[in-house]
């Protein structure tokens, strides 16, 4: 039976990779780059990594859907892709045990200071681990499952509409003390995982709707933020929402029902499902690079190793800024690399198309 | 994957090892033999219940298991007409009464078995079927109870069955293709389909498995099922099981396949979807509205069996905060002079309930009420007065009890109860997040879970909306133009075979 990935579950996959627990600290983010109405300022970022999506479209069409790695061969010597691989396979599975990391320390702090967030990341990556297993189409569907399982939180936002007001918004536009660099790129940063689709090529249905796909998935990304955003800052004025580390944690503190009441802490904990396809799906990426280096070597035991060194690494960054300064690292190489790879693939097929034409001019 | 496993020791079988059967099987005849009176005697051998009857005047001998007839139909049909006729008269009778003849000492010997009585005469063997062992009448179910719609069910008879899903199923379409498991107890089985709708390379597919299964004998349907899943180690069921025709029915015109086995009154359906197993019969029979508010109602009751009680745990250890202050009152009112923590006083809860249920099942209906009494008012009651648990505790607990057995499928919901454990255990250690992690950790796996190699958990995950008219709704049958996307027909569309 030949199973592909339908072009839903790309545009899932998109989303879930995309949005993860940065949604919580957005709206200050945001406010803190672009100062007022900083929600406007979304678009622009969600333009340049939509910029980004569509070189990763076209290296997807002028290649007809080969793999990366299969472009890269056919131009590169082995050892010219090494290093390469050996980038993808560092920069995505640290990027994974971070992110992992980084929200787990997020619950500790929150809900269990007295243990160590070392033994939760360790239940984190077994259930990633879990789910790497399962095998690319597979992670699909469970994606898919998460996706639902998760959704319905956006709609606690309409709990809040009856606190929400124009006036906080204020008519001013991206005035204040702005930072539309190093807080922009911060922000920036939530839109990235798109990237990952490249990788995803031989896998999809080629039905033609693989482009739509991701850039539906990266628009709905974009309409969450955006919603986020502004919601929060209808809800605080623009100097209280600079001044709260997750803004939105604190708004569901606020949400009350009868039965039920601070749920911020439970939300946070749902945010689980999101992180851990994100997280799954950087390793995913990482294993396919490191599939290329040991071909002989069994998928299983990849699969350990990678998770396994990467969790050994992680101990060496034990508090929350440390490990915020490695992200920022990473997810600067990262943007780096989702621009220019695909830039790189596109100018090979050029030469490779090139060379062709010259071939079959001398036959 | 335990077919899997069959599959190949079946393949290495036939490849080196075809001949060697024969000599190890020294004292018994060949069985390509030309059947004989000698022959057969010597296979009975031993067989108490073995009748052996001579009759000298014409020279003819009868044999048959006295234990698998009828003996009005042995008496009207076969002896009687012996012991009348003479010498000469017997050859015609034969030809008249469509008496069939035995080529091979197999053939005799399996048709003794099963329920033919062997007629020998003139050095040839005959047979005849006068199967008619003491059956169960049809009853009602006691498993799957349905209050508006058919209630027969299926026995233990495979042929009774075979009539139930016939009177259902008028059409020259149902195919049933018989097969034989069990190495020793030779029990057969009939995989049933609707040619034309289901899938013939899933037919195909379910054929092979259940041939290549090596077994000394498979004891019910429900064991047939284990031996012939992909996942044999996984929770949960991958076909549906049932006992009522009227589910069977339903599940061919589907394009689903159905399987019997004699002396179960279990039908087991294929491929299933995990959403088939919160669908009952009842939900058809009601207006479509209904019927889907009753289908909701399980979904959230299996929601509830899941997490109820995992969420108690999970509060009163680590988020009071969660709670309202006025129910925060009450709860830690209840909770003050419990001296255990959360957990433990959960476990214990369960633990008793899961006493009482699997008490109530195995014994009588009548001492059944009373451990209902004993356990539903003395320990609960007297457990909370005792102050070994706290009020609000017996109803987390009692209430998913109560959940649990709002799901129509018996092995399913055993499978959801087990989870509970799971949770629970995961919420006493790490609050929310052990929920969220366990039901995590099962939906991976639920949904790399395949069933005849197609997804279980379709329609939500691949998505194929046309299919959620028949998932968590019951949609009205205007809208139920298709059949489900996993039977993977060609003959897509409802209402269109006429003949």
């Amino acid at each position: 039976m030949n199973e592909k990935l339908h072009y839903t579950q790309i545009a899932v996959i998109v989303y879930m990779i995309q949005s993860g627990v940065i949604l919580f600290a957005l709206p200050r983010i945001v406010a803190e780059a672009f100062g007022t109405n900083g929600w406007l300022g979304l678009f622009p970022l969600s333009a340049v990594a939509l910029a980004n999506i569509v070189f990763i479209i076209l290296v997807y069409k002028k290649g007809n859907g080969q793999s990366v790695f299969t472009i890269l061969e056919q131009s590169f010597p082995k050892w010219l892709c090494y290093p390469i691989y050996l980038f993808m396979i560092v920069s995505f599975s640290l990027l994974a045990v971070l992110v992992a990391k980084n929200y787990i320390i997020l619950i500790q702090n929150a809900m269990f200071p007295e243990v160590s967030a070392n033994s939760f990341l360790i239940l984190f990556l077994i259930t990633a681990l879990f789910f790497l297993s399962k095998g690319i189409y597979n992670m699909g569907k469970i994606t898919l499952l998460f996706f639902f399982m998760t959704i319905w939180t956006i709609f606690l936002l309409f709990l809040l509409f009856p606190e929400f007001s124009f006036t906080r918004l204020t008519p001013f536009i991206f005035k204040g003390q702005i930072d539309p660099f190093e807080k922009g790129f911060e922000a920036y940063t939530a839109f990235l995982g798109f990237e990952l689709v490249l990788f995803l090529f031989p896998y999809v249905q080629n039905d033609g709707k693989f482009g739509k796909a991701v850039i539906a998935g990266h628009l709905f990304t974009t309409f969450i933020y955006v919603s986020v955003c502004f919601v929060a800052m209808g809800f605080y004025s623009f100097e209280q929402v600079k001044g709260i580390l997750y803004p939105m944690q604190n708004l569901l503190k606020f949400m009350e029902t009868p039965l039920i009441e601070r749920i911020e802490n439970i939300v946070f904990v749902i945010f689980f499902i999101k992180i851990i396809v994100t997280v799954t799906f950087y390793y995913w990426g990482a294993l396919q690079a490191t599939k290329r280096i040991f071909i002989k070597t069994k998928e299983k035991w990849l699969m350990l190793i990678i998770v396994g060194s990467t969790f050994f690494s992680s101990l060496f960054f034990e508090i929350k800024r440390e490990v915020d300064e490695l992200l920022n690292v990473i997810a600067i190489l990262q943007t780096i690399f989702s621009f220019s790879f695909p830039l790189l693939l596109l100018l090979l097929l050029w030469l490779q198309k090139a060379k062709a034409k010259r071939g079959n001019k001398i036959a | 994957m335990y077919y899997k496993k069959w599959e190949k020791v079946s393949q290495s079988d036939n490849e080196n090892n075809d001949h060697t059967n024969d000599e190890a099987q020294t004292d018994t005849p060949p069985e390509n033999e030309e059947p004989s009176l000698e022959a057969v005697t010597k296979i009975f051998d031993q067989c108490a219940d073995l009748d052996h009857k001579t009759y000298s005047e014409t020279e003819i001998d009868v044999i048959y298991f006295s234990s698998l007839i009828d003996d009005q139909k042995l008496e009207n049909e076969i002896l009687k007409p012996i012991s009348e006729l003479q010498h000469s008269e017997i050859e015609n009778w034969i030809n008249r009464k469509d008496i069939s003849e035995a080529t091979t000492l197999k053939e005799i010997k399996d048709e003794v078995l099963s329920g033919s009585v062997a007629i020998f005469y003139n050095d040839k063997a005959y047979y005849y079927n006068v199967y008619g062992p003491e059956i169960r009448g049809i009853d009602k179910s006691e498993t799957e109870t349905v209050i508006v719609g058919a209630h027969d069910a299926f026995v233990e008879d495979i042929t009774t069955n075979l009539s139930l899903i016939r009177r259902r199923v008028k059409s020259d379409k149902l195919k049933a293709i018989k097969l034989k498991v069990g190495e020793i107890t030779k029990t057969d089985v009939y995989l049933l389909y609707i040619d034309g709708v289901a899938d013939s390379e899933m037919v195909k597919e379910l054929k092979k498995r259940i041939e290549i299964i090596e077994v000394d004998s498979v004891y019910d349907t429900n064991m047939l099922a284990q031996l012939i899943d992909e996942a044999p180690d996984s929770l949960f069921p991958q076909y549906y099981n049932t006992e009522l025709p009227d589910v069977v029915r339903s599940k061919l015109v589907s394009g689903k396949m159905v399987m019997l086995l004699d002396t179960s009154p279990i039908a087991i359906s294929a491929p299933a979807s995990f959403f088939e197993f919160i669908q009952s019969p009842d939900d058809y029979n009601q207006r479509w509205l209904i019927g889907t508010s009753i289908r909701l109602l399980r979904a959230i009751a299996i929601f509830i069996t899941l997490t109820f009680t995992a969420v108690y745990v999970a509060v009163i250890t680590f988020h009071y905060e969660v709670l309202p202050e006025d129910l925060l009152i009450t709860l830690a009112e209840s909770r003050a002079r419990v001296p255990f923590p959360p957990l433990i006083e959960a476990l214990l809860m369960e633990i008793t309930i899961e006493l009482l249920r699997e008490a109530g099942a195995r014994l009588p209906t009548k001492i059944g009420q009373t451990i209902g009494i004993v356990g539903g008012i003395v320990i609960g009651q007297a457990a909370v007065e005792a102050g070994l648990t706290s009020n609000v505790l017996i109803i987390a607990v009692a209430s998913s009890a109560i959940a649990s057995f709002v799901l129509p499928n018996y092995n399913m919901s055993n499978s959801i109860r087990i989870v509970r454990f799971l949770l629970i255990i995961l919420a006493g250690y790490l609050g929310v997040f052990g929920i969220i992690l366990g039901i995590g950790l099962v939906s991976i796996h639920i949904v790399s879970l395949t069933s005849l190699k197609t997804p279980y958990l379709i329609p939500v995950t691949p998505f194929y909306w046309r299919d959620w008219v028949d998932t968590f709704i019951r949609g009205p049958y205007w809208a139920m133009k298709r059949r489900p996307t996993q039977t993977k027909t060609s003959n897509t569309e409802l209402n269109k075979m006429k003949q």
